[in-house]
């Protein structure tokens, strides 16, 4: 069984003047365990379903299945609740709340969650940013922080949850070669040693060669 | 908690304009709230020696009208026989006093030999059962004493003092409208806001004094006992107004009943008219809508603020929504947050007020219109300090409600891209 299932979506954005097709007709299915690269030229409709899988968006038409779950069906609590424990979001202008401090940010999913004291919370907090090795930051805030360090905050609080699935828009877009080697190298590890299923949207086709497999796009179609 | 507490003060520092316009325009529409609801309290909440004004009663005027011609009408108030029998021995009182309605100010000399002017109340011996007048020094005169018409005189402590210096006062004698008294007690200083138990000399009433049949100073102050409702001692009275109407249709009059006898709320109105019936509900509403002006103004302006500090968090609201939070506990959030931010503006707007009351004394008047600063005591109990943050909270809810349902309602993929 697939971890993520996607049956016949279409997205079509309506203002009263025109009508934007973004997606087509896509089919996708990944498999748990699965690095996925999703590429194509810009406005070709990654980031809008990349949106969908995270239940960001919803599908003008087709099916979503995450984890043997329907969730055309979930209601947006639900909706709520399905991305705080399955899924992680890695974005490319990294998405730190700059009043919190490292640690707050990456806490942040876990706020979110019912049945964890501050104590467990913290824990499973210092857990993670010592895997990332970034505890020394702890207490910075995210503009003392540079770029490759914000975005190890931003997978650190991407996997604090635990969740089954990452999703990484363009991870290393803002990087320079270097951290973005180190950032690919991260995602590669958890996709490695926790199984984590990763699906990344990138313009870097040597870093697509590394993951498992690629899905091209163009004009809302995949085409290979 | 911890967490908003950051983000509140990550936001004044990053927009401080937004932030200290927000806070003082609070600060001043609390100060505005708390300037009325405090003039509004003064008026009805009990203090000391009026301790008991959720449970008081007075009877104040009669108005006879002539049984032939509707336009002849007589009113005023009471003589000391009509206030016993409109008032007298009603069921569920427990405490019943005969005073005047209005001081007298006489011209008053003690030993220190200075003359000055003292407003002096004349009652019954009931007046310091019902008012709860703190006896430093002696005694209160008794019933016989008011009977006898004895020229004996309670003093407040400041008056002691002024009529005769440091020495003690009671058994001492003075000098009041030219007329000789003896001090018999002294009791401690009460509020002209206070306005049925203040006084600076309080001496026997003079109960022969009549203007006409019926109409006189008098006035009745009555303790109703606890649970005993308004309304029944209202039915009781005009049960009376009936008798008394048997008593005067020789005299080709009738009674005319004006919903007496008047609770606090009518007192503080400053109702005055023997002749009118009290309408409390008209002032209640202005009040009201007082109250709802001096909120709602403030809340749009106070809730365009927020909209603009929202503005600049439009992209963590996306991730907030993105990582799980629900548009239930955005909304809360940031009802939350702007709650802590209305409640600093409300504290700095209550201090404001209760310093304003305290040094502005033109804003607080008793009935007849005479000046006075509430005491400390008086502004600062629970009810006043409830209404002040009962109003930050609506203030708060008022203002922050749209932006907040905005805020949850935003699209997450619009927010996290928004710049």
């Amino acid at each position: 069984m697939s971890l993520i299932e996607l049956n016949g979506i279409s997205k079509v954005y309506r203002t009263k003047e025109i009508e934007t097709t973004a997606l087509e007709n896509v089919n996708l299915s990944v498999e748990q365990g699965e690095f996925l690269s999703i590429m194509g030229p810009s406005g070709c409709g990654k980031s809008t379903l990349l949106n969908i899988i995270g239940l960001l968006d919803k599908p003008t038409e087709g099916t979503v299945r995450l984890i043997d779950t329907d969730c055309n069906r979930l209601g947006d609590n639900a909706m709520s609740h399905f991305r705080n424990t399955n899924l992680g979001f890695v974005f490319q202008s990294f998405h730190l709340i700059p009043s919190l401090d490292v640690a707050s940010n990456v806490e942040l999913p876990l706020a979110y969650r019912g049945g964890m004291s501050a104590a467990e919370r913290r824990e499973r907090v210092d857990e993670v940013l010592e895997r990332l090795g970034i505890s020394h930051r702890k207490k910075h805030f995210p503009t003392q922080l540079s770029g490759g360090q914000c975005q190890r905050v931003a997978i650190a609080r991407a996997i604090v949850g635990r969740p089954s699935i990452v999703l990484a828009d363009e991870p290393t877009g803002n990087l320079d070669s270097k951290m973005g080697a180190e950032v690919m190298s991260l995602l590669h590890s958890l996709n490695a040693d926790d199984g984590i299923t990763i699906v990344m949207v990138t313009h870097n086709e040597a870093q697509a060669q590394q993951t498992d497999r690629i899905v091209r796009f163009f004009d809302g179609r995949v085409i290979s | 908690m911890k967490t908003k507490l950051i983000q509140i003060i990550y936001d004044m520092r990053t927009q401080p304009v937004i932030a200290w316009v927000t806070v003082i325009g609070t600060a001043l529409s609390i100060f505005l709230i708390m300037t009325v609801v405090m003039m509004q309290q003064v008026g009805i909440m009990s203090f000391a020696p009026e301790s008991h004004r959720d449970r008081m009663l007075y009877g104040m005027f009669l108005h006879k009208q002539s049984l032939e011609n509707e336009n002849d009408n007589r009113s005023a108030g009471l003589s000391y026989e009509s206030a016993k029998k409109l008032y007298g021995e009603l069921d569920g009182v427990e405490e019943i006093s005969y005073q005047y309605t209005d001081l007298d100010r006489y011209d008053a000399k003690g030993t220190t030999g200075g003359k000055f002017t003292v407003d002096t109340r004349q009652t019954d011996d009931g007046f310091w059962r019902v008012f709860d007048h703190k006896l430093l020094d002696g005694r209160y005169y008794d019933a016989d004493e008011v009977a006898a018409k004895r020229r004996v005189a309670v003093l407040s402590e400041a008056t002691a003092r002024k009529l005769f210096g440091g020495e003690n006062a009671v058994g001492q004698h003075f000098e009041l409208d030219h007329n000789d008294y003896e001090v018999i007690g002294v009791v401690a200083n009460s509020s002209i806001l206070a306005s049925m138990a203040y006084g600076e000399v309080f001496v026997p009433a003079d109960y022969d004094k009549e203007w006409t049949t019926g109409m006189g100073p008098f006035m009745a102050a009555m303790l109703i006992k606890e649970g005993v409702k308004f309304d029944d001692i209202r039915r009781q009275v005009k049960t009376r107004y009936a008798e008394y109407d048997s008593e005067i249709k020789s005299e080709g009059m009738k009674t005319v009943y004006h919903e007496s006898p008047f609770d606090q709320e009518v007192i503080n109105t400053g109702h005055r008219g023997s002749n009118i019936t009290p309408d409390t509900s008209s002032s209640r509403m202005m009040r009201y809508i007082i109250y709802a002006i001096l909120l709602i103004v403030p809340a749009i302006n106070l809730s365009s603020m927020l909209h603009s500090r929202l503005r600049r968090r439009v992209s963590e609201i996306g991730v907030r929504r993105a990582f799980g939070c629900t548009r239930a506990r955005i909304i809360t959030d940031i009802v939350a947050e702007n709650l802590v931010v209305t409640v600093v503006g409300g504290m700095i707007g209550f201090a404001l007020g209760i310093v304003f009351a305290q040094c502005y004394d033109g804003l607080y008047t008793d009935p007849t219109g005479t000046a006075a600063r509430p005491a400390l005591s008086m502004l600062l109990n629970w009810r006043i300090i409830g209404i002040a943050f009962g109003s930050c909270f609506i203030l708060n809810i008022i203002s922050a409600a749209v932006p907040a349902w905005q805020a949850g309602r935003l699209n997450p993929v619009e927010a996290i891209n928004a710049k």
